[in-house]
C-alpha cells in the first residue's frame, strides 16, 4: 500500500493546483474526520484492541483517569488519594455527572466497569495484575486495593466507565450496539466499515466543546484519506504518511504532531552465546553502522525524531545519553575487535504487521549493515507470525533473533509500561534479558513517587543503552492534517486519538 | 441433464468442503490468533484460557468437525475480532460487494459486447483500431492506478464525484467503472474475434451469396454463434471481478466483503474467514455451473450426458 501512497503523491504533485483547502467545509455543525482504525466493538469495556477503539470511543466513554500532556495523571470524573504504602487508591466521584442515558455516575458503575473489563478486555486484565480488589465504599466512593504497589497501573491503561443501570435496563445486545458513557459526545449511529456518527452531549459535566455534530469515517487506505481531505469531504485526517507532509503543508493545510508509541528499533535476543550479536561490541557496531538521520530525512520527510532511550520530558530521561552516532569506521573497528572483521550472516526479521515507514526503514537499515560486510537476510513476518517468533525465542538460550520492529520504548504514557511489557524477564515477550535490568524494573514498579521512580528508570535505560539491547531508529509521531481554519490541540499525552473536544475553529 | 446437474452439484459440495478445509488448516497453521487478540506480554495461562474459550485448544480435525456441525444449523461461530456472529459480520458487508460487482459486470457485458460488435463490423477501420488500442491500454493499466488517478481527477480536482465511500448514487460511479474496465476489455476483444471467426465461416459465405445484408448476418447469425465463447469468458470474468473487488474496495473505502476479508486474514479472524470463503467458493462454483448450463440454452447442439 505504500507503493500506492507514492503513486498518489506523484499524481497529486502533477495536479498540484488541486490541493487547496479553500473549498473545504468543516464547521462545528458538521465536522468529519477520516481515521484509519475502526473500533472492534463500540463498548470500551469489551475491546481487545484498546488503542484502535480509543481513537473513536474516547469521545463517548471517559476513563476513570487519564494522562495529561504534561505527563500528570488527571481525571474528568473523580478525585483520588493514594495511601502512603501505595496499596490503596480511593476514588471519590464528583457530583452531577450523568451518562447519556440519564443515569447518574455512581461507585457501582466503576465496580461494574472494572469487572467487565477484567472479563472482556485482556489488556486491562493484564495491567491490573497487582490489583487485589475493587470495593464500593459508598455511593460515590470506590477503593482499589493492591497486593504490591504498582506504579504502572494508573499511567498505563485507563479504566473506561460504563453504566450498570443502563446495562441492567437494556441488556447485553443493546448495550453493545448503542454505547453510552459520560463523555462529551453521544452515540448517534454506526455503519460497519464506514462511519460512526456522534453528537454533542449537552449535559456534559465539563466545558462544552465547539463541534456539535461529528462523523468519524473509517478509511484504511492512506491515499484515500488524503484525497478526502483535499476534496473537502473531511475537515481533518489522522495518520498522514510522513512523505505526504511537505506537500500538504505547501497546500495550506494545518498539521499537528503528537509523539506517541511505538519506537521503530532494532531489537536483539541476547541469551545465545553462539551468535555474533551475543557480543555487545557487535550490537554497538550495528548501532554505529546505520545513519538514522539520513533515513529519516530521505524516506520520512524528516518528521520523526531519534532518541537514545526515552524522549525529553519523560521519566528516566538522561540528557547525557545520546544516540550512537553514525560512524562506519568505529563500527568496523568494533566488529574487528569482536572477531568478525569480515562480517557474519544475519537473519533479520521484519515486522510485517503494517506500520507506515517501517518497511522502508528496515530495508535502508539492512543496506547500511551490508556495508559493514554483514550478510543480512531479510525476512518479513506478519503480525501473528512475528509475535509468535518473539514468544518462542524469549528466554530460550538457543534462540536466534534480531528484528526490526515497532516496539514499546519511548513516548509511553509511563516508561515503566514499556519495561514491563518488553524488557523484563517476567514478560514472555522479552528477547533481551539482563538480571540487573530486572532489578531496576522491579524497583521502579514499587516506587509511586515520580521523582524517585525517574532516578531508577534512568539507570534502567542507561543500562539498555550501554548494552545496546535495542537500537532505536526513530520514534513514531502521529500526524494530523486539517483545514487551515481548524485548530486541534491534543490533550492526552502520547495517545493518538481524535478527541473532538480538542477541536476548535478560527 | 438432471443427472449431469446433480453430479456437478455433488462435485461442488466436495470442492467447497475441500477449499474450506484448506483455509481452515492454513489460517490456523500460519499464526496464532490468541497472540493478536491478547496483550503482547500475555501470560501463557491467559493464552491457554483464550484458546479454550474459543475452542482453539482442540485438535484441528476436531475443530473442523465442530465447525461442520455448526454449519448445519447456520451457526458459524462468533467473530473473534468483532465479537458478533461471523455470519452477521459477513452479511452486513455482502450487499455492498454484490451491488458493486453486478453493476460492474452488467456494464462490462453490455458495453463490451456492443463495442466488440462495432469493432467487428468496421474491422480494419478507425473505430476498430481505436477500440482495440484502448482494450490493450485498459488491460495493461493496473486497476489500483486507474482508481487513484480517477479519484485525483474527478474528486480532488474537478469535485464532480465523492472520493470514496458508499453514500448515494454518485459514489457508485468510480468504483464500478474501475472494476468494469478489465473485464470490459476482455469481453470486447473476445466478442470481436469470435464474430470475425464466425463471419469467415462457410455458412456466412452462403448467406452472403444468398444476398442477406451484412447487418442482418451480424445480428441474426454471427452474434448468436459468437456468443458461446463470450459467455464462457464472461463467467470467468465475473469470478476475476470478485477478486478485483479487494483492491477496488480498499482504495474507494467501499464497505464490502473484499476489504473485510483482507482485514480478517490479517487479524486471523477464523470464523469470518471461514464464512467468507464458504460464500465465495460456493458462488464461484455455482457460477461455473451456470455458465456451462447457459451453453445449452444458447446452443442447442450442446447436450450434457
Amino acid at each position: 500500500m505504500t507503493a500506492m501512497a507514492k503513486v498518489v503523491t506523484a499524481g497529486a504533485l502533477l495536479l498540484s493546483a488541486s490541493g487547496n483547502a479553500l473549498f473545504a467545509q468543516a464547521t462545528p455543525d458538521n465536522f468529519s474526520v477520516a481515521v484509519a482504525e475502526e473500533p472492534d466493538t463500540l463498548d470500551m469495556t469489551s475491546t481487545a484492541h484498546a488503542p484502535g477503539a480509543r481513537v473513536s470511543l474516547e469521545n463517548i466513554t471517559e476513563g476513570l483517569w487519564s494522562t495529561a500532556t504534561d505527563g500528570a495523571l488527571t481525571s474528568t470524573v473523580a478525585d483520588w488519594e493514594i495511601s502512603d504504602d501505595g496499596l490503596e487508591i480511593v476514588f471519590r466521584i464528583r457530583d452531577g455527572i450523568t451518562f447519556h442515558s440519564g443515569d447518574p455516575l455512581t461507585a457501582e458503575d466503576v465496580l461494574f466497569s472494572h469487572n467487565r473489563m477484567l472479563e472482556n478486555a485482556p489488556q486491562y486484565a493484564r495491567r491490573a495484575r497487582a490489583l487485589d480488589a475493587v470495593d464500593v465504599v459508598d455511593e460515590r466512593t470506590v477503593r482499589f486495593t493492591f497486593h504490591t504497589p504498582d506504579a504502572g497501573m494508573m499511567p498505563s491503561r485507563s479504566l473506561s466507565i460504563v453504566s450498570k443501570a443502563y446495562f441492567d435496563r437494556v441488556g447485553e445486545t443493546q448495550f453493545m450496539r448503542h454505547p453510552v458513557g459520560t463523555g462529551p459526545y453521544e452515540f448517534v449511529s454506526y455503519t460497519p466499515g464506514t462511519q460512526l456518527v456522534l453528537k454533542r452531549y449537552d449535559n456534559y459535566h465539563g466545558d462544552l466543546p465547539q463541534v456539535e455534530h461529528a462523523t468519524l469515517r473509517y478509511v484504511r487506505e492512506a491515499g484515500t484519506r488524503l484525497a478526502q481531505l483535499q476534496a473537502g469531504e473531511v475537515g481533518m485526517v489522522m495518520d498522514i504518511p510522513y512523505p505526504d507532509v511537505p506537500r500538504l503543508e505547501a497546500d495550506g493545510f494545518r498539521m499537528e504532531y503528537l509523539a506517541a508509541h511505538p519506537t521503530i528499533a532494532i531489537q536483539f535476543h541476547n541469551l545465545n552465546p553462539d551468535v555474533p550479536w551475543y557480543d555487545v561490541r557487535v550490537r554497538k557496531a550495528m548501532a554505529h553502522a546505520v545513519d538514522r538521520q539520513s533515513i529519516i530525512d530521505g524516506l520520512l520527510a524528516g518528521v520523526p525524531e531519534v532518541t537514545a532511550t526515552v524522549a525529553e520530558g519523560e521519566l528516566g530521561h538522561d540528557p547525557t545519553i545520546t544516540p550512537y552516532a553514525y560512524d562506519p569506521d568505529r563500527a568496523r573497528e568494533l566488529l574487528a575487535e569482536a572477531g568478525y572483521p569480515d562480517g557474519f550472516d544475519l537473519p533479520l526479521d521484519i515486522w510485517g504487521g503494517g506500520f507506515a515507514g517501517l518497511r522502508e526503514t528496515a530495508e535502508a537499515a539492512s543496506l547500511y549493515l551490508r556495508e559493514l560486510g554483514i550478510n543480512v537476510e531479510v525476512q518479513t513476518l506478519d503480525a501473528a507470525q512475528f509475535l509468535g517468533k518473539i514468544r518462542n525465542v524469549s528466554g530460550d538460550p538457543e534462540g536466534v533473533y534480531v528484528g526490526i520492529s515497532a516496539l514499546p520504548y519511548a513516548n509511553q504514557s509511563d516508561p515503566i509500561e514499556a519495561l514491563n511489557v518488553a524488557y523484563t524477564s517476567r514478560s514472555p515477550f522479552t528477547p533481551f534479558r539482563d538480571d540487573r535490568l530486572d532489578q531496576y524494573i522491579d524497583e521502579a514498579n514499587a516506587l509511586l513517587d515520580p521523582d524517585a521512580r525517574g532516578e531508577v528508570l534512568k539507570k534502567a535505560f542507561g543500562l539498555m543503552h550501554e548494552e545496546a539491547a535495542v537500537i532505536p531508529l526513530w520514534n513514531f509521531v502521529a500526524v494530523y492534517a486539517m483545514d487551515s481554519g481548524v485548530r486541534f490541540t491534543p490533550t492526552e499525552k502520547f495517545f493518538p486519538v481524535v478527541m473532538l473536544k480538542d477541536v476548535s475553529f478560527e | 441433464m438432471t443427472n449431469y446437474i446433480l453430479k456437478r452439484l455433488g462435485l461442488a459440495v466436495i470442492t467447497v468442503l475441500g477449499v474450506l478445509l484448506l483455509i481452515f488448516v492454513a489460517t490456523r497453521m500460519s499464526g496464532d490468533v490468541a497472540l493478536l487478540m491478547l496483550p503482547q506480554d500475555a501470560s501463557d495461562e491467559q493464552i491457554a484460557a483464550y484458546r479454550a474459550r474459543h475452542g482453539l485448544d482442540r485438535a484441528i480435525p476436531v475443530q473442523f468437525l465442530n465447525f461442520m456441525r455448526g454449519m448445519l444449523t447456520l451457526d458459524f461461530g462468533e467473530s473473534l475480532r468483532y465479537q458478533r456472529p461471523a455470519l452477521e459480520v459477513i452479511l452486513q458487508r455482502l450487499p455492498a460487494t454484490v451491488e458493486l460487482a453486478l453493476m460492474a459486470f452488467v456494464l462490462a457485458l453490455v458495453v463490451g459486447v456492443s463495442l466488440g460488435l462495432v469493432a467487428a463490423y468496421y474491422r480494419g477501420g478507425w473505430a476498430d483500431r481505436s477500440i482495440r488500442t484502448s482494450a490493450v491500454l485498459l488491460q495493461s493499466m493496473p486497476n489500483f492506478w486507474i482508481a487513484i488517478m480517477a479519484i485525483l481527477l474527478f474528486a480532488v480536482m474537478l469535485r464532480w464525484l465523492p472520493t470514496s465511500g458508499r453514500d448515494g448514487a454518485a459514489s457508485y460511479i468510480m468504483p464500478a467503472m474501475t472494476l468494469m474496465l478489465f473485464p470490459l476489455a476482455a469481453i470486447m476483444r473476445m466478442t470481436r474475434s469470435a464474430i470475425l471467426e464466425t463471419i469467415e465461416s462457410e455458412y456466412v459465405k452462403f448467406l452472403r451469396i444468398k444476398g442477406v445484408s451484412e447487418g442482418r448476418i451480424l445480428w441474426r447469425h454471427a452474434l448468436r454463434n459468437a456468443l458461446i465463447p463470450v459467455i464462457a469468458l464472461s463467467g470467468l470474468q465475473l469470478g476475476n471481478l470478485m477478486g478485483g473487488t479487494v483492491i477496488t474496495e480498499t482504495i474507494f473505502n467501499w464497505p464490502g466483503l473484499g476489504s473485510l476479508m483482507i482485514e480478517s486474514f490479517i487479524s486471523r479472524d477464523y470464523p469470518v474467514i471461514q464464512v467468507g470463503v464458504l460464500l465465495i467458493a460456493t458462488f464461484l462454483i455455482l457460477l461455473n455451473l451456470a455458465v456451462d448450463l447457459l451453453f445449452c440454452v444458447v446452443d442447442p447442439r450442446i447436450r450434457y450426458a
